[in-house]
């Protein structure tokens, strides 16, 4: 058995597309996962499951949420190992100096991270962009909706990827990491 | 005789209808010039501390106050999804309204 994060993208974030955790896992229970257990309320289910191509456990995932709980939306997966390659892949760690304001821009679509490139060599001021294998990282300095850099860099990806906050995503790689070791 | 009794009834009654008039006449819409929205960690919004749905934030705020532009601070929690912060920025940008600060006093969000 391996252990895996489900990330959601776009739910419960307004009236459309809610997900009730207590369902999700239920569902992720349901398609025989162990070890369900969610974070927040915005779509981040860790669970064990054999060891598969996490493009495949996604569109499992996708299929049965969109037929159980009537909901449409894009699900990344990704393994603890995959995890940890983008916490310790991080070059934008030592600018930080908020973890609410370094957002990871997480995908399954190497195209899609590919075709962002270029911006991680723009200017952006006091702003940074990093990528990395299985994500995008745009640190902030002042707040996330005035950052012209994290704008350019979800236009260019366009619906390929979901965000999490710094601290979101070392979360869920200290309980991914908690689990490995039991 | 008759008739300016009558006379006299009828202004009677028109006056306390227009009296009546008045005093349920509703008052003009409150002009604002500045409204605060927040986004919670569950990405929940409320208006002036009342909860509304995030989609909805223009509409609501025109329907409020229809002879109002405000500008519209967004504040935001730690732990608000960008997702659910450019929802509400974009529908309020669409409404036409000014989008102001973000700070609002607390950490901007991630």
């Amino acid at each position: 058995m391996a252990r895996y994060v489900a990330l959601f993208r776009g739910i419960n974030v307004g009236k459309a597309k809610r997900i009730a955790m207590a369902d999700l896992r239920k569902l992720l229970e349901g398609l025989g996962y162990r070890e369900v257990s969610t974070l927040l309320n915005s779509g981040n289910a860790l669970f064990s499951a054999p060891a598969a191509p996490a493009i495949k456990l996604a569109a499992r995932i996708h299929a049965a949420v969109a037929k159980q709980l009537g909901v449409e939306a894009r699900v990344i997966v990704k393994s603890a190992r995959d995890v940890a390659g983008m916490v310790d892949g991080n070059e934008l760690a030592a600018v930080c100096t908020d973890d609410s304001r370094l957002l990871v821009a997480m995908s399954d679509d190497a195209e899609a991270l590919e075709g962002v490139r270029a911006l991680a060599r723009g200017d952006w001021g006091e702003d940074r962009i990093h990528l990395g294998k299985h994500a995008a990282y745009v640190w902030c300095a002042s707040c996330i909706l005035e950052s012209e850099a994290l704008d350019a860099l979800m236009k260019g990806l366009g619906g390929a990827a979901t965000t999490r906050n710094w601290a979101t995503l070392r979360k869920i790689h200290a309980l991914l990491s908690a689990d490995d070791g039991r | 005789m008759k008739s300016g009794i009558a006379w006299g009834l009828s202004i009677a009654a028109m006056a306390s209808l227009l009296a009546a008039c008045g005093a349920d006449a509703p008052p003009p819409p409150p002009v604002v010039e500045v409204l605060q929205v927040s986004i919670d960690a569950d990405n929940n919004c409320s208006l002036e501390d009342k909860a509304v749905d995030c989609a909805q934030v223009a509409s609501v705020i025109q329907g409020r106050y229809p002879t109002s532009k405000p500008r519209v601070d967004i504040c935001l929690d730690r732990q608000t999804r960008y997702e659910a912060a450019t929802e509400v920025m974009q529908s309020v940008t669409a409404a036409g309204f000014t989008v102001g600060s973000f700070d609002c006093g607390k950490p901007a969000a991630g």
